[in-house]
C-alpha cells in the first residue's frame, strides 16, 4: 500500500514538475514582451541636435542711415545693401531670387527649369501672367519677360525681414507694395512705414516665410496642404514642431541658413536630390525602442507614419476643373459658389474645385529625384499627365515611401500640337482670360509668350502633380499603427510592386490550403463518425 | 502481454509539449500577421512571432541532440513492414473493433504510418518552415552576410506550410485518441505511463532480477572458494550493516563465530557435492559483533555440468516484523 502511494506523489511531483518547466518560458517570454518590448515606448524625444537659437542682432533704430523718409522700397534695399554689401551676391544666387534651377531633361540637356517657367495645374503658369504671380518674387518690378535679375537695388529685404507684420506686397503688384490705399478681395493694403520697417528688422519668423509659403495658389493652404496660416498658431494635434505646446519651433529652425541660401527644396518644383532636409537633422536614426520600427526607416520615411493626415485646420484644394471656367450669371458677373466651409467650389475665372480637411496622404516611392512636364513636352490625352513625377521604386533601393498630396486637375492643352499650353490669364489687355474668358484668345496669347505654336484647337487634359508632405507631424500617439499599411485595404494598397506582409498574399495558394484544413477536418468528421456508429453497434449486438 | 510502463522521458515529454504550445502559437501569431484576424495586435504578433520561433529553434536543437544521444531517433526509421495493415485498420479494422495490428512497445512506440508521418514532419515540413522563417527573418534584419532581395516567395512558402502544419495537427490530435480509450495517449505524453506490449520472457528476466533486490529475505552467492560474491540489502541489514563492502570479497567463514564454523563448513561440503539445503536454522555472527538466528537455503550454482559456487536465502528469525 505505501508503495502504491509513493509511486502516485512521485508521479504527481514528475507531472507538475513538467508543466512548471512547460509554463516558466511563457511567462518569461509573455514578461519580457509586456514589459520589456511593447511597453518601453519612447517617453520622451532624444534629439541629437538642437534647434538653433536665435541671434539677437545689433539694434538697426541705432543707424542712422535708417532714419530717414523712405520713398520707395528700393531705397531701403540701397540703404540695407550700403551695409551688407556682399548679401546681394548671395541673395542672387537663391532660387528664391532666380526662380529657377538647373534641370536635366529627359534627353540629358541641362536647362534652367524653375517657377519662373515650370508649369503646375493649378494657374498653370507664370509667363505673360507675371504681375500676378510675382507678387511672391522677392524682388521689385517683375512685371514681364524684361525683368534685369542683375539688379540688386530690386530686391525685397523687407518681405523676409520685417518684424512689424505691417510689410504687405500687393498681389498684383509685381512684388511691390502698393503706394496708395487699395483694397484686394476684400483686404485692404496700405503704403508701408518704410522708417519704421526698416528700423525693426530680424531674422525671418513663422509670419514671413508663410506670407508666400501659406498662400501659394492664391489662397491659404491650397497648394501645399500641409503649409498653412494656422501653423503661426496651433496646437501639439497639428503640428508638434511649430506649436506653442510643442517645441515651438519656428520654419527657420529646420530650414537652416546659410549666405541666404535656404534649406530644404520641395518637389513641385525642385528635381535633383540636393538640399533636402530630413527629420534625421535632429532626430537620431534610431528613435524606436521597437528595432524593427527602426528597421523600417530603410526604406520608410518616417514622415509616412508620423504625419497621418494633412489639411488638419483649413481645408486644401484637391482637385481643379478649369473646363468649366467662364460660365457667367445673365448680367454677365461673375458666378461664384461656396461649399458650407466657406471655400469657393466654383468661380467663372477657374471653374469647379474640390478641397478636404483631414486629408489621407497617398503614398508613393521616391529617391530624391523628380522629373517635370517642361513645356513643349508631348501629352497622351488618353493619359492622366503626371506633371512631376517622383522617380523610385521598391527595386530602387535608395527610394522610400513618403507621403504626398496628390492635386488633380483638367487643364487646357493644344489638341493638335499635343502639348499643354500656358494660358494668357490675368491682365487689362485684350486677351486676358480672366478678363474677357475667351479660351482662345488666352490660349493663343499664353502659346506666344511662350514660344509656341497654337494650333488654334484646344482640350482640357487630366493632369496630377505630387507634393511631398513632410509638415503637420502629428504626435507620437496619433502615427500610424502597423495595421493601417499591413492590411489589404491599408493606406499602401497602391504601391503593388512588393510584397506587403498582411496585405498580400498568393490567392491560389492560400485556397488550397484552406482547402487542405478542410478535407483533414472532414476526413477526421466522418472517421469518428464511423467509429462512433460501429461501436455502438458492435455494443447492441453483443 | 501489457504492463505499465515508463515510455516517455521527462525530456521528451517537455519537449512534445513545448513544442506543442509554440507551434500552436505561431500559428496563432503568424495568421494574425497574414491578415485572417486580430487578436493580438500586428505589433505584438510581430514580436511574440519572432520570439516563439527563436525559441521553437533552441528547443529543436535540443530535442535533435537528445534523439541522437539516447538513440531514439531510431524509432523514426521508416519500415514498410504492417504499413498496409496499419492503413487498412484506420481504413477499416478500427471500425470492427479489430485488433492494432501493430504493437506499442518501448522499443516501438510508433506504427509505421506514424513513423512514416513524424519523419516527413521531421525532415521536410520542419525544416521548410524554419529556413523560410530565417530567410524571413535574414530579409528584416539585413546583415553583409546574407541579402535578401525579396521576400515575397519566401513568405508564400512560409505560409503554405503554416497550412499545412494546421492540417498535422488535426490529423494529430484526431490520431492521440484511436488508443485503448480517447485519452489513454494523451495522458502517457503527460505523465510518461503508459500500459504497452512487454516481452514475458524479457519481462520475467526483469522481474526477477528486481525480486531477489527488493525482497525482504537476504540473499547471497558464494563462489567455489567460499568467497562471497553478492548479498542483497536484506542480507546486509541482517548483518548490521549498509556497507557490502564489509563482505563481498571476504571468505564466508566471517559471518559465523568459532564455534559455528564446523557446521557452516558441513553445509558448504554438502552443497559443493551437488545438494540443497533448507530450513536450517544457524546463529550468525553480526559486523558488530552481536548475534542473530536465522533459517538458510543454500544450493549450488552450476555452470554446465561443474559446480561454481553456492547462493541462498536467509529468513531473519531474531526480531519478526509484524505486518503494519
Ligand atoms: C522557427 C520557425 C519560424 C520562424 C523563424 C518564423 C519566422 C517568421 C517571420 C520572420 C515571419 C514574418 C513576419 C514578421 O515577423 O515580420 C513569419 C510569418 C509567418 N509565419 Fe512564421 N516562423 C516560424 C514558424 C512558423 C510556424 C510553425 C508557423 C505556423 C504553423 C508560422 C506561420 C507564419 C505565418 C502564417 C506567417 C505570415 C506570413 C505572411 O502572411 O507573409 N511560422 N514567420
Amino acid at each position: 500500500m505505501n508503495l502504491f502511494k509513493n509511486q502516485s506523489t512521485a508521479r504527481f511531483w514528475s507531472v507538475l514538475g513538467l508543466f512548471a518547466a512547460l509554463l516558466l518560458p511563457w511567462i518569461l517570454g509573455y514578461y519580457y514582451i509586456q514589459h520589456i518590448r511593447l511597453n518601453n515606448k519612447a517617453k520622451e524625444v532624444t534629439l541629437i541636435r538642437e534647434p538653433s537659437q536665435k541671434k539677437q542682432g545689433p539694434d538697426h533704430s541705432q543707424y542712422s542711415l535708417l532714419q530717414q523718409d523712405f520713398e520707395t522700397p528700393e531705397q531701403v534695399t540701397e540703404a540695407c545693401l550700403y551695409c551688407h554689401n556682399t548679401t546681394a551676391q548671395e541673395v542672387m544666387q537663391t532660387s528664391h531670387w532666380t526662380w529657377s534651377r538647373e534641370y536635366v531633361t529627359d534627353n540629358g540637356d541641362t536647362i534652367q527649369l524653375g517657377k519662373k517657367n515650370i508649369l503646375n495645374n493649378f494657374c498653370i503658369g507664370i509667363q505673360s501672367n507675371e504681375p500676378r504671380c510675382t507678387s511672391c518674387h522677392i524682388g521689385y518690378g517683375w512685371k514681364d519677360d524684361g525683368f534685369d535679375f542683375s539688379q540688386e537695388r530690386k530686391i525685397d529685404c523687407l518681405v523676409c525681414h520685417d518684424q512689424t507684420d505691417t510689410y504687405k506686397k500687393f498681389p498684383s503688384g509685381a512684388g511691390y507694395p502698393v503706394t496708395e490705399k487699395k483694397t484686394s478681395a476684400g483686404e485692404a493694403f496700405l503704403p508701408p512705414d518704410y522708417r519704421y520697417i526698416a528700423q525693426n528688422i530680424g531674422s525671418p519668423r513663422i509670419e514671413n516665410c508663410g506670407a508666400c509659403h501659406f498662400v501659394g495658389g492664391g489662397g491659404n493652404n491650397v497648394k501645399h496642404g500641409d503649409i498653412a496660416s494656422e501653423l503661426k498658431d496651433v496646437t501639439r494635434d497639428v503640428d508638434v514642431h511649430m506649436a506653442d505646446d510643442g517645441a515651438g519651433m519656428s520654419c527657420v529652425d529646420c530650414h537652416r541658413t546659410e549666405e541666404h541660401a535656404i534649406s530644404g527644396s520641395l518637389y513641385s518644383i525642385a528635381s535633383q536630390d540636393t538640399n533636402r532636409i530630413g527629420c534625421s537633422g535632429c532626430h537620431s536614426a534610431n528613435p524606436h525602442p521597437n528595432e524593427i520600427l527602426n528597421l523600417h526607416s530603410a526604406r520608410v520615411d518616417c514622415q509616412t507614419c508620423h504625419i497621418p493626415e494633412y489639411a488638419k485646420v483649413s481645408a486644401t484644394k484637391m482637385s481643379w476643373d478649369w473646363s468649366t471656367a467662364g460660365k457667367l450669371n445673365p448680367d454677365s458677373s461673375m458666378v461664384v459658389k461656396k461649399d458650407t466651409m466657406g471655400n469657393i467650389i466654383y468661380h467663372s475665372m477657374k471653374g469647379d474645385f474640390t478641397w478636404a480637411k483631414n486629408v489621407e496622404p497617398e503614398y508613393r516611392w521616391f529617391n530624391g529625384i523628380a522629373d517635370h512636364y517642361v513645356l513643349g513636352d508631348p501629352v497622351n490625352p488618353n493619359e492622366t499627365l503626371n506633371m512631376n513625377p517622383l522617380q523610385g521604386s521598391y527595386a530602387d533601393k535608395r527610394s522610400k515611401i513618403i507621403p504626398v498630396k496628390v492635386h488633380r486637375a483638367n487643364i487646357i492643352y493644344d489638341v493638335q500640337n499635343e502639348y499643354l499650353i500656358n494660358p494668357h490669364l490675368f491682365g487689362k489687355d485684350s486677351t486676358a482670360f480672366w478678363t474677357h474668358f475667351d479660351w482662345q484668345k488666352a490660349a493663343k496669347a499664353g502659346a506666344e509668350a511662350t514660344g509656341l505654336a497654337y494650333s488654334g484647337e484646344y482640350g482640357f487634359i487630366a493632369s496630377e502633380m505630387t507634393w511631398p508632405i513632410n509638415h503637420m507631424v502629428a504626435p507620437r500617439e496619433q502615427s500610424l499603427t502597423c495595421i493601417e499599411c499591413h492590411d489589404s485595404n491599408g493606406r499602401l494598397s497602391e504601391l503593388t510592386d512588393f510584397y506587403l506582409i498582411g496585405r498580400d498574399r498568393h490567392a491560389m495558394l492560400d485556397r488550397i490550403g484552406i482547402g487542405i484544413i478542410l478535407l483533414s477536418l472532414i476526413g477526421v468528421t466522418i472517421h469518428s463518425i464511423i467509429r462512433i456508429l460501429s461501436k455502438s453497434n458492435r455494443a447492441q449486438t453483443k | 502481454m501489457k504492463r505499465n510502463t515508463y515510455i516517455y522521458q521527462a525530456f521528451e515529454r517537455f519537449w512534445h509539449w513545448s513544442q506543442a504550445a509554440l507551434i500552436l502559437f505561431l500559428m496563432l501569431t503568424g495568421f494574425e500577421m497574414h491578415g485572417n484576424y486580430q487578436l493580438l495586435g500586428f505589433e505584438a504578433a510581430v514580436l511574440w512571432h519572432n520570439l516563439a520561433s527563436i525559441a521553437l529553434i533552441v528547443l529543436i536543437i535540443f530535442a535533435i541532440f537528445w534523439h541522437f544521444v539516447t538513440g531514439e531517433w531510431r524509432q523514426y526509421i521508416p519500415t514498410t513492414r504492417f504499413i498496409k495493415a496499419q492503413a487498412a485498420y484506420y481504413l477499416t479494422g478500427i471500425f470492427k473493433g479489430a485488433p492494432h495490428p501493430t504493437h506499442k512497445t518501448v522499443y516501438t512506440k510508433f506504427n509505421p504510418l506514424q513513423r512514416l508521418i513524424y519523419l516527413g514532419l521531421k525532415t521536410v515540413i520542419f525544416p521548410a518552415q524554419i529556413i523560410t522563417g530565417l530567410i524571413y527573418l535574414s530579409f528584416l534584419y539585413p546583415s553583409d552576410i546574407i541579402q535578401v532581395e525579396s521576400h515575397g516567395t519566401i513568405a508564400i512558402i512560409h505560409t503554405f506550410v503554416a497550412f499545412l502544419f494546421i492540417a498535422f495537427v488535426i490529423a494529430h490530435i484526431y490520431l492521440t485518441t484511436t488508443g485503448e480509450t480517447p485519452l489513454t495517449s494523451i495522458k502517457a505524453m503527460i505523465t510518461g505511463w503508459e500500459s504497452v506490449d512487454v516481452d514475458p520472457e524479457q519481462f520475467q528476466k526483469e522481474h526477477s532480477v528486481q525480486a531477489v533486490k527488493d525482497s525482504s529475505a537476504g540473499y547471497y552467492r558464494l563462489n567455489i572458494d567460499g568467497i562471497i560474491e553478492d548479498v542483497n540489502d536484506a542480507w546486509l541489514k541482517m548483518y548490521r550493516t549498509d556497507q557490502a563492502e564489509h563482505y563481498l570479497g571476504k571468505p564466508v567463514s566471517i559471518t559465523r563465530c568459532p564455534t559455528e564454523q564446523a557446521q557452516l563448513q558441513n553445509i558448504i561440503n554438502q552443497v559443493f557435492k551437488g545438494n540443497s539445503v533448507s530450513g536450517l536454522k544457524v546463529t550468525r555472527l553480526c559486523f558488530d559483533g552481536s548475534k542473530g538466528e536465522h533459517v538458510l537455503t543454500a544450493n549450488p550454482i552450476f555452470d554446465g555440468d561443474s559446480i561454481v559456487g553456492m547462493e541462498g536465502f536467509i529468513i531473519d528469525l531474531s526480531n519478526p516484523n509484524q505486518p503494519s
